[in-house]
């Protein structure tokens, strides 16, 4: 069965589609009775019908999304209304205050259809969900841009070993960006790199009108060789997400484009709304469900405990008031526990008194959410909440340099995959990757560069593994992943090719290249069926890897 | 006592567009029985074979009206008492206070909210119990 929310959504959008392509007739309608009706018509059943449409147009517009001509449309209502009760036919003032209502409404509309932002519901609170999926599905295609100039840097081929697909475009004249054709692409791309030149000038309205082509989510970067404050600005103002000057480090831009592409793909947050209302619940959990949120419903907050464990909530949304248990008293339950301590509690209760919000708020709410609340302000205080929430614990558990899990959290998630290779008898690979020569590069080009190759050799990881591996810095410049499901011999041949890559990457600094490699150590579960003798033996594997000469990978013999 | 549950509401709107908007609203999202009329006309046709908790009533409709249909609903056996909610865009204080002195037991204002409509709904219908209790 398809999800209940999009289901509705979908409805909810075909109605909305109905209105709008209605709504020409309707506002046509209108005009052709006020055209009537000043042609002398008065007496005619033509007043009471007009203001019947502006009637039904002022009460039906907001509903299907169209809160403007609502708005208009009741301007209307308001301004027929006392003519129709007085039986007079309208003066001069009030033909001319109709008159120009009624322009304002065409306008209202006009704008509708050709600009799509109305504030419809469905839209509304789709546009979070829109931006997620849209750039999750887009977000390996770089647009790069070298304008009026040879560009000679190594990015482009770089991008591509990151697993970025880049169409790369040189373009003779600024002024070409205006061609049709070079927005015109198959695929969208997550972000434009626009090289430029010296003595490129480029108006921002072209840039702009350029990335208006494009969709919403398409970052911009540009890279000029002015780094001074007014070229800086300027590119500000044409929307670009970040500035680099010539020569560009390699890794940074990387960096860069990874930050702006990464935020695409997260898991949606978890939400646990606590209210013993089913229909309410189901509303709030229908608008985050559309934001793009997962959500779970608890209406008997006796069964809190129950799903607080298992959901692992990222934020919780609570009503004040619940039969058997107030919110303020199941919020402090809550916060009791050590495990959710820190997860941010939201009341949502219609009490607008705000010395009893405070109250609440005191015994370990974060925030009040006032009903009835519109769909996109709780979308985005919830988002913003979460978010947070979710930065702050990926700092408890992640390494801070390389976003990978921290050594701890890295030992935890080896001992959960041994149980369920146990529980399953599936193979498990761990392999122990370390850089060869580290101390070397350090010395040599400094800590700066060191730092950025162990973020480089994170994200080719990354990019390389499959989303169920786990991929942990094990301290300074040494790594382990878990490859799950995998038996030693393919765990060499996936690490062997991230090695070869690894060792391809012309890394640079101070204008000096060079290449890095690595060496790994691969220890086969059940081979060795402990987490303690894993380690063990991908160690003295890793080991033997240097001995023998390093760059390359050796599994741990039994 | 808890207020009785409310499941089937007798609903005479004559825009389909709102109708429409109104089903997906309190079925859909709400989990209420709907019985929808085109007009005042047809609710007092329909309504012998019907056992509504609750009226919904739009106020603007030709011919009759929704305080009309609710005046001649009410003469019918069985209908004297059953709730009166009128949907109207009219949401001036004076109107309101105007339907609420006829009997309706509250007003909703149009344009509402669909995602909301069912829980305005029931609110309405537990405080009208509520104040019906301590009456």
């Amino acid at each position: 069965m398809s999800n209940p929310s999009q289901q509705i959504e979908d409805e909810l959008a075909k109605l909305r589609d109905k209105y709008k392509a209605e709504l020409p007739a309707k506002i046509n309608q209108i005009g052709r009775l006020w055209a009537k009706i000043k042609s002398s018509a008065w007496g005619t059943d033509h007043p009471p019908e007009l203001h019947k449409c502006a009637h039904n147009l002022a009460g039906s517009g907001r509903t299907f999304g169209f809160a403007d001509i609502s708005t208009v449309a009741r301007d209307l209502d308001l301004a027929i209304k006392p003519l129709i009760d007085s039986h007079n036919a309208p003066n001069i003032d009030s033909i001319a205050n109709i008159d120009r209502i009624i322009k304002q409404l065409n306008q209202v509309y006009s704008k509708i259809d050709h600009t799509e932002n109305q504030q419809s519901l469905v839209e509304m609170v789709k546009k979070p969900l829109a931006a997620i999926t849209k750039s999750g599905r887009i977000s390996n295609l770089i647009l790069y841009l070298v304008v009026e100039h040879q560009s000679h840097n190594p990015n482009i081929k770089l991008l591509n070993e990151f697993g970025f697909q880049v169409d790369y475009r040189h373009i003779e004249d600024a002024s070409q960006l205006g061609n049709k054709d070079i927005g015109n692409i198959s695929q969208q791309p997550a972000v434009v790199v626009l090289d430029l030149a010296d003595s490129t000038i480029v108006e921002n309205e072209r840039i702009k009108n350029f990335m208006q082509r494009l969709s919403d989510n398409t970052a911009l970067i540009v890279i000029s060789n002015k780094g001074e404050f007014q070229p800086r600005l300027q590119a500000v103002r044409a929307g670009s997400k970040a500035y680099f000057t010539h020569p560009v480090e390699s890794s940074a831009l990387i960096d860069c484009i990874d930050k702006l592409t990464h935020a695409s793909v997260q898991e949606p947050y978890r939400i646990l709304i606590i209210d013993d209302s089913p229909s309410v619940a189901k509303a709030y959990s229908a608008y985050l469900q559309l934001g793009g949120m997962q959500t779970l419903i608890v209406t008997d907050p006796f069964d809190t405990f129950n799903h607080l464990h298992q959901f692992n909530p990222e934020l919780i949304l609570l009503d004040m008031y619940m039969p058997g248990c107030s919110g303020q008293e199941l919020a402090t339950v809550i916060r009791q526990q050590e495990l959710f301590t820190s997860v941010p509690i939201v009341f949502l209760s219609a009490e607008s008194d705000r010395n009893k919000q405070l109250d609440a708020l005191s015994l370990g709410g974060d925030d009040f959410l006032t009903k009835p609340i519109e769909p996109q302000h709780l979308i985005s205080a919830v988002t913003s909440r979460a978010e947070r929430y979710r930065g702050l614990r990926s700092h408890m558990i992640k390494d801070s340099l390389t976003g990978l899990l921290n050594h701890t959290k890295t030992e935890e998630h080896l001992e959960i995959e041994i149980a369920r290779a146990t529980r399953n008898s599936d193979p498990l690979a761990y392999a122990m990757i370390d850089i060869d020569k580290f101390k070397n590069i350090n010395d040599t080009y400094g800590h700066a560069t060191g730092d950025r190759i162990i973020k480089s050799l994170a994200r080719l990881l990354q990019q390389s593994l499959r989303k169920t591996d786990i991929i942990g810095r094990y301290g300074g410049e040494e790594f382990a992943v878990v490859l799950t499901v995998t038996d030693a011999q393919t765990a060499h041949m996936v690490i062997d090719k991230i090695r070869n890559t690894f060792a391809s990457i012309v890394q640079n600094s101070n204008q000096t290249d060079f290449k890095v490699t690595f060496s790994c150590g691969i220890a086969e579960f059940p081979h060795f069926n402990s987490s303690s003798s894993l380690n063990d033996a991908a160690d003295k594997a890793l080991y033997q890897a240097k001995e023998k000469g390093r760059n390359q990978t050796i599994i741990a013999s039994c | 006592m808890a207020a009785p549950t409310l499941q089937n509401i007798l609903y005479v709107e004559d825009e389909p567009d709102i109708q429409a908007v109104t089903k997906i609203a309190l079925e859909s999202i709400g989990g209420f029985t709907l019985e929808v009329c085109n007009s005042g006309q047809e609710a007092l046709d329909k309504c012998t074979n019907l056992t509504p908790d609750l009226i919904l009533l739009d106020v603007m409709m030709p011919e009759m009206d929704g305080p009309t249909t609710m005046t001649e609903l009410r003469k019918i056996s069985g209908f004297e008492s059953i709730p009166v909610i009128f949907m109207t865009a009219k949401v001036q204080s004076q109107e309101i206070a105007l339907f609420k002195s006829i009997g309706a037991i509250e007003v909703i204002a149009k344009p509402f909210d669909p995602m909301t409509l069912s829980q305005t709904v029931n609110n309405i219908w537990s405080q009208y119990h509520d104040s019906e209790k301590s009456a």
